[in-house]
């Protein structure tokens, strides 16, 4: 089976003033189609910016990266947010849902981003896998912190993508809803869906098929 | 879901900054669109007022032409400083086609015995103002009235008036629409001199000429006559536009400050709106939304506060234009009749229209800020 992801000696440095910091120094790794992975390591081991680079969200600034076989090293900014749309659902640690919104409306968001008309039956799915189909008409504020990731789950599936990059995404929960998530996050890896979770917890880690381990930037374990 | 509509619920996160910003842009759309209403509607009963006077000349005592008119226009009451006699010469004046003697006083009228404006006129005088539709002359014992006073008094033709101690016979009630004259007493020229003691004496002389555009040339002519006062409608518009024009300059400034003021209410809440939600905006930015798409989302939210503000104070301001025009009105020493405050539609959607611009021109700022947050803002954000 071909990779979905492949990097390459990539590399992401940041500017602090007049200092130069290396956050991603030369990591290479290749990610299948269908893995569970979870990226482990200290805070500042490069966690977060290393799912920055992988999703997109930021250019990198040396070695190549290859996502669904293309390399999106070079893509300009307008192409990579086109490229993340098609590619990649996120979830991060706060949730960040529209507080005015429903569930279902925040789950049809991206429908409205990428010019399509919302898929009702889509939606209400995603919210039923998701365990959440009867909050769709709730506000964020009337739910608890598991039910509102569950709905952020749920709006980076909306548009179905092959990826899926949650990072600290049991940082706001406890242990019950910790676990009912990386249920979650295991189903969908079953059902064909790669995952990648940046987390601090080693219960999450450990139950995770693969997991990687930065330090100072770099790959310790693979 | 819409990007309109994504933007509406979006000002309901913060109700209280969007009822301040909105009632900050609708006291501005009111103070806008009474502006609008007074430029124009200012003008329009002036030259109103104006063209009512039906002569291209005013030939009136030696002093300011201006104030003159000006206590003309309003109804007011100029000192017997004219003799009649020139009625003569003006009448051989070349270029001079009618000629009508007006005086003007105040006298008790009953039943209450209030003082009330009485005009002494001749029979030109409603050939000239046709706007009036009194087409009788007014024999000695007669008397017609402006509307108003008709209306107040309750005296219809037939009916007899008491002014100033004897009892005169109304023959006629003037037009609902010569607002100008709506509170006068309307005399024979004679009965009217002899009633104010100012016989042989007139307030004013309106002349009209054959060629109107000959006004000018007329009026020099006119000079020539000792102790008159010659000006023509023509040099009254321009010296009262002037002073309009130095108005409106005036509230074009007090206008451009209150543009300044919505704007910044604008830019701080939006400002502030996306400095909230600079995590929330980094996610959509990673689920995939252009720059364009979150440009658009905030500058829609200022166009919908702009909108809901601006058409809550067009309504205001529309409602509150007769008072407003009244209030004015009894501020001025001197005001044309009629409403001074005329607004349209086509005023009402350019007080909406241009606080959306300033809306639009105040939450760029803003909303390009929102445009360029990067997506790792919703990763970072604490």
């Amino acid at each position: 089976m071909s990779e979905l992801i492949k990097a390459t000696d990539v590399v992401k440095k940041f500017k602090l003033g007049s200092e130069v910091i290396t956050a991603i120094d030369k990591v290479s790794i290749s990610i299948d189609p269908g893995e569970l992975v979870a990226i482990v390591g200290r805070s500042g081991s490069g966690k977060t910016t290393f799912l920055s680079c992988v999703g997109m969200l930021e250019a990198i600034d040396g070695g190549q990266l290859m996502i669904k076989g293309r390399d999106v090293s070079k893509l300009s900014e307008t192409e990579r947010t086109r490229l993340r749309r098609e590619l990649m659902g996120f979830v991060f640690q706060r949730f960040f849902l529209i507080p005015t919104l429903t569930a279902y409306e925040n789950v049809a968001l991206p429908y409205l981003f990428a010019g399509k008309k919302a898929e009702h039956e889509k939606i209400m799915q995603l919210l039923e896998t998701v365990g959440v189909a009867h909050r769709s008409k709730h506000k964020p504020g009337q739910m608890s912190g598991g039910e509102m990731q569950r709905v952020a789950i749920a709006r980076a599936l909306a548009l179905d993508p092959p990826l899926l990059i949650a990072d600290e995404p049991t940082g706001n929960l406890d242990t019950t809803n910790s676990q009912a998530v990386y249920e979650l996050f295991q189903k969908l890896s079953s059902s064909g869906k790669t995952v990648i979770i940046a987390t601090h917890s080693i219960k999450l880690s450990s139950a995770c098929p693969r997991v990687i381990e930065l330090q100072d930037g770099r790959v310790v374990k693979k | 879901m819409t990007t309109l509509g994504l933007s509406f619920k979006g000002l309901l996160r913060r109700p209280s900054g969007f009822i301040a910003a909105s009632l900050t842009i609708a006291i501005a759309s009111v103070v806008l669109l009474l502006s609008f209403g007074l430029s124009k509607g200012y003008d329009n009963a002036l030259l109103s007022s104006i063209n009512s006077l039906g002569a291209n000349i005013l030939a009136i005592p030696k002093g300011c032409p201006y104030e003159a008119t000006g206590v003309i226009l309003s109804g007011g009451t100029l000192r017997y400083a004219v003799a009649q006699d020139n009625l003569e010469l003006i009448t051989k004046t070349p270029g001079v086609k009618i000629v009508s003697a007006i005086i003007m006083g105040q006298r008790p009228v009953a039943p209450i015995k209030k003082v009330h404006v009485i005009v002494g006129t001749d029979d030109n005088y409603f050939k000239l103002r046709p706007k009036l539709e009194i087409d009788k002359p007014l024999g000695e014992d007669e008397i017609a009235l402006g509307f108003k006073i008709h209306t107040v008094l309750g005296v219809n033709p037939g009916d007899f008036l008491w002014v100033a101690g004897k009892d005169y016979k109304c023959v006629a009630v003037a037009s609902e629409n010569a607002t100008e004259d709506e509170d006068l007493v309307f005399m024979n020229l004679k009965t009217a001199q002899t009633i104010l003691g100012a016989e042989g004496m007139l307030s004013s002389i309106l002349i009209g000429t054959t060629d109107p555009t000959n006004a000018e040339l007329v009026a020099k002519r006119l000079m020539n006559i000792p102790d008159l006062q010659v000006v023509t409608i023509g040099d009254f518009r321009a010296t009262i536009t002037d002073f309009v024009s130095g108005a409106r300059v005036a509230i074009t400034s007090v206008l451009i400050v209150i543009m300044l003021i919505a704007a910044v209410g604008i830019l701080t809440t939006q400002a502030s709106a996306v400095a909230e939600r600079r995590g929330e905006i980094g996610m959509m930015r990673a689920m995939g939304a252009t720059k364009g798409q979150v440009l658009c989302i905030v500058t829609l939210e200022a166009i919908l506060t702009a909108f809901f503000g601006g058409v809550l104070g067009a309504v205001i301001g529309f409602l509150l234009g007769p008072t407003a025009s009244n209030m004015i009105k009894s501020a001025l020493p001197q005001s044309p009749s009629g409403s001074i405050i005329s607004n349209d539609w086509l005023s009402v959607l350019t007080t909406v229209g241009l606080v959306i611009v300033i809306s639009i021109i105040a939450a760029f700022g803003p909303a390009r800020s929102a445009a360029n947050t990067k997506p790792t803002e919703a990763a970072t954000d604490e």
